[in-house]
């Protein structure tokens, strides 16, 4: 026993020290593992907490979602010996990165919303963290008019303990209006952002990269050429921004397709095999995108792919490999579209690789 | 607005000493380098008119105990009976200026001030007797904690400069011993560029030497090595053997960032020495290097950067970013130059610094690339730099946990593979990111499957000899989504390698999850796991080895009926051994095999 508390210890403090990514979760599951081993559920539980905020937030939706139910389980059996507010806190987080796998089903999803709503309530909180996350979760399913109605819902409200920080909440409507397509109101939105008047561990790191295109749309090229490297230097070594560094490839095909090369070597093999589906779509696209364009205006380029990568063999037939790209890519949007009911993803991809290759 | 009207507010002196005496500075015995900083002030203030003017700082002690007292004087530009009321109605009156005064940014005057509010940490009552370069009268001025004050004109004329009188107030006598002020006056002063000399007991010493050349042009330091390296002792009281010289692109900050002789922790305090216009303001200042260099203590000096109110710290703002950013790339690329010029040296640092220098090779794909082949790591073919081990030319499998690291490489080993321990903090990301830095480079993560592609098949007649059995052996843990595979490989004494592939590790945490979730929960884990069962990667492996006896027996020898059971412990014992959690399932196995074994014991034991 004394061996398991040491290990289990120094397992913990060493993955402390580590940014949030796979190898502090390698070593956050070893002391998952072993605690279960040895039996103690409040070691396997400090554990698993540990993996849902390195999960959520570098980059590993699936074990965030798989330690969270783990968690939420012993919770019910016994509420008093954890802490409640943690566990209602970090629920947010796993039930935003659901939607992105297109397996689980709608209305699983429902029922997750409502089982949120029904535990914030119990929990003594309103129902805006439910409206809130209604709002986001109808964005990412593509369900724009439904997301506008529960931003709606969700305004009545006043903040309380549940809800997001101010920076977030309102980087979620600054994407809202850009998915709306008003750049405009947008980036006038995004103001405090920008300004860096509102911030916080996530803002505006998820931000700022889809600013890029709107300002540069907007004709404020020199703001989206200054913002650009800041931007990336912000989000560069965490694998949670699939999307993000997508949207920088995108906006570098757009201006500047050689620039977007050297993102493209580093970013394709850590995100080719991403557990986010969603995610690794939108960076799949906006990678294809940016061959698309090097192909159209035919200047010469190499990349430099790793043996590891599964892509190694395609790195030198550039054509083939943005075809797999792009059938990779699209069959994830179809399988979201089947799940949303709509056709969506379909259309967005479409349109990106027109916009952007 | 023509009725509008100007106020004033009304300031609690009492209240205000207490807020920077207990909330503000860090300790009493700062008053003294308020005191040195006011008198600095008033030197380069005077020198701005004469630049020929020499400046000079006296300090006395008399008495001792509670009947100590201290006095500081400078020969500086000295205050008018103007300025008197100008800092004293700028203390209470902070709308004047913006109220930045208490931050930092601030006029000669008024920091003067707020300078001399922090003596009565120490003092109950403060003389000051000013006479300004300028001319007019001598001015006295006594301040009481209470907020009330006297101010008289001299009739005598004294020189230009200031005299601040301290009495020691009851329990502060410690700031008033000799050898406190003495530390203190070469601690905060030890770079000012005029002599501070301290008179007590009739002795008089002077407190700083005269500045060495190379402190203000630290390009220079390298012509002085055993100097700076003794300047370094006895600045920072570490005996140090190598050193960097600092200095930002302004030519505003500069300084010496000493290599550290001892490794030193991660999360090791950062306490380098700094120096804002030849003033110490902190020794512990953590945030003026990047996080990386904690293989350096600095002795820095700056004047582009602003202080905090307390003076202690300087403000988080784009100046600080682009100091720290800029004295990193000093440490950088004399590094970089290192590589080329002095690979020797480069690798005694890394050596000692392994960490940081892995944490800054993360951080930075140029940096990498020059120190690549100096970093070191531990590999089954010993602890060696990453250099010798491309020399090797093979793939670097790399394990991104120390645990799995302990794991596999007996395995591994004996199958001679590359395998490189990646779990401690970096590696694995360094290992991961090497192609990218070095072309053809071939790194991969070790999959536990991986290790199998070095077992050797068996040959036609052993497989067709073992047929029957492999099949009742792979149908005995269909259920656990488990194949065997029998195979031959080193080490002989290891009978069973359980192998998960990433794809069936996740959906066995699923599933094992899934028995303890909520319903909500249950089912989404259920729709995931249930896409993924279809594939062949979601099967473990469990590879048994033909080179092992007991092994060979069970598969090469008379055919038994008890196989399944036999092979259902092999398949519990590998997960024991490789550290795997077990499902209830598998635990049941467990406990029916114990028993099954104890059961034929006994029997085999009634037949004898």
């Amino acid at each position: 026993m004394q061996d398991f508390e040491t290990e289990f210890e120094d397992l913990m403090d060493e993955a402390y020290d580590l940014p949030n990514g796979a190898a502090k979760i390698a070593l956050l599951e070893r002391a998952a593992e072993i605690a279960d081993l040895a039996g103690d559920v409040a070691s396997g539980y400090e554990a698993r907490e540990a993996i849902v905020e390195a999960g959520s937030f570098g980059g590993f939706p699936l074990k965030a979602i798989v330690a969270y139910s783990w968690q939420l389980g012993q919770y019910d059996r016994n509420p008093e010996a954890f802490d409640a507010r943690t566990l209602h806190w970090n629920y947010k987080w796993v039930i935003d990165d659901v939607p992105s796998f297109p397996d689980v089903p709608a209305e699983q999803i429902d029922s997750l919303l409502e089982d949120l709503r029904r535990r914030y309530r119990a929990y003594g909180v309103s129902d805006r963290t439910y409206w809130y996350y209604r709002f986001r979760l109808s964005m990412y399913m593509g369900e724009l008019e439904r997301a506008g109605e529960c931003l709606k819902e969700f305004r009545k409200l006043k903040k309380d303990g549940m809800s997001d920080c101010s920076a977030c909440e309102l980087d979620e409507q600054v994407k809202y209006l850009l998915l709306t397509r008003q750049d405009e109101q947008a980036v006038k939105k995004a103001a405090p952002i920008i300004q860096d008047r509102q911030r916080c561990a996530h803002v505006p790191h998820s931000t700022l990269p889809f600013l890029l295109l709107p300002l540069h749309r907007l004709g404020r090229t020199e703001e989206a050429e200054e913002m650009q490297p800041k931007s990336y230097k912000l989000i560069r070594d965490n694998l949670t921004f699939a999307h993000e560094f997508g949207e920088h490839i995108g906006y570098l095909s757009v201006v500047d397709p050689q620039r977007g090369l050297p993102l493209l070597d580093r970013h394709l093999p850590q995100l080719e095999s991403h557990e986010d589906p969603l995610n690794r779509m939108m960076f799949f696209l906006n990678a294809a995108a940016l061959l698309r364009k090097l192909d159209r205006i035919g200047e010469p380029y190499v990349l430099n792919l790793p043996p590891s990568s599964r892509f190694y063999e395609l790195a030198d037939r550039h054509d083939e490999l943005r075809a797999r790209l792009e059938e990779e890519a699209f069959a994830t949007a179809a399988a979201l579209d089947r799940r949303n009911g709509n056709d969506y993803y379909v259309n967005f991809g479409q349109e990106l690789l027109k916009e952007r290759g | 607005m023509t009725d509008s009207q100007e106020y004033r507010f009304q300031v609690n002196l009492g209240g205000m000493i207490d807020i920077l005496s207990n909330h503000l500075y860090s300790s009493p015995r700062v008053f003294l380098r308020e005191l040195l900083q006011n008198a600095t002030d008033a030197i380069t203030a005077r020198m701005d008119l004469d630049p020929s003017h020499r400046g000079e700082v006296y300090v006395e002690l008399a008495g001792s105990g509670t009947g100590a007292t201290l006095l500081m004087q400078d020969n500086g530009i000295g205050l008018t009976e103007e300025d008197v009321h100008e800092f004293l109605a700028m203390i209470g009156h902070s709308s004047k200026r913006n109220g930045t005064e208490l931050l930092g940014e601030t006029s000669f005057i008024g920091r003067f001030g707020i300078g001399l509010l922090s003596c009565f940490m120490v003092s109950d009552e403060i003389v000051m007797l000013t006479q300004s370069a300028k001319g007019g009268p001598s001015i006295e001025w006594r301040g009481k904690p209470d907020g009330t004050y006297s101010i008289r004109k001299l009739d005598a004329a004294l020189s230009p400069g200031t005299k601040v009188y301290l009495r020691c107030k009851p329990d502060t006598d410690f700031y008033f011993e000799a050898d406190t002020v003495e530390l203190d006056l070469l601690h905060y002063g030890a770079l000012l560029p005029y002599p501070i000399r301290l008179s007590e007991g009739g002795r008089e010493r002077r407190i700083n030497g005269e500045l060495p050349d190379w402190i203000v042009r630290p390009e220079r330091a390298a012509g002085s090595r055993d100097e700076v390296l003794r300047f370094g002792e006895s600045m920072l009281g570490e005996r140090f053997r190598d050193f960097i010289p600092l200095r930002t692109s302004t030519g505003r900050t500069g300084g010496i960032a000493y290599i550290l002789p001892h490794a030193v922790n991660l999360n090791a305090k950062r306490s380098h020495k700094v120096y804002l216009k030849r003033m110490l303001i902190s020794e512990q200042a953590d945030n003026i290097l990047p996080e990386w260099a904690f293989f350096v203590k600095c002795l820095i000096w700056t004047d582009e950067l602003q202080p905090t109110a307390s003076r202690e710290h300087f403000y988080e703002n784009e100046q600080l970013e682009r100091v720290r950013c800029e004295l990193g790339e000093s440490i950088r690329s004399e590094l970089i130059a290192m590589s080329e010029t002095d690979p020797k040296r480069l690798g005694r640092i890394i050596e000692m610094h392994a960490l940081s220098m892995k944490n800054l090779a993360a951080e930075d794909d140029e940096f990498y690339r020059l120190i690549h082949r100096w970093l070191p790591f531990e590999s089954t073919y010993g602890n060696k730099t990453l250099g010798e081990l491309l020399d090797e030319r093979r793939t670097l499998y790399y394990t991104a946990s120390l645990d799995h690291y302990r794991q596999l490489r007996h395995v591994a080993s004996a199958q001679s593979m590359l395998v490189v321990n990646g779990g401690y903090i970096y590696e694995a990301e360094l290992l991961e990111a090497l192609p990218r830095i070095v072309r053809g480079a071939d790194t991969r993560r070790l999959l536990p499957e991986d290790l199998s592609l070095a077992f050797t098949d068996l040959n036609a007649e052993e497989r067709s000899a073992a047929l029957e059995a492999s099949r009742a052996a792979d149908l005995a843990l269909q259920r656990f989504r488990c194949r065997v595979m029998l195979k031959r490989f080193k080490p002989e004494e290891l009978p069973a390698l359980f192998t998960l592939p990433e794809e069936a590790a996740t959906l066995r945490s699923i599933e094992r999850a899934g028995e303890e979730s909520p319903q909500a929960f249950a089912s989404v884990l259920g729709s995931l796991g249930g896409s993924m069962q279809s594939g062949a990667g979601s099967y473990s492996i469990l590879y048994l080895n033909l080179n092992n006896p007991v092994v060979q027996r069970l598969f090469m020898g008379r055919p038994t009926s008890r196989l399944g059971t036999l092979v259902e412990m092999l398949y519990a014992n590998a997960l024991m051994m490789g550290h795997y959690p077990m499902s209830r399932q598998e635990l049941a196995l467990l406990n029916t095999g114990i028993l099954s074994l104890i059961d034929w014991s006994m029997e085999s034991e009634k037949g004898e």
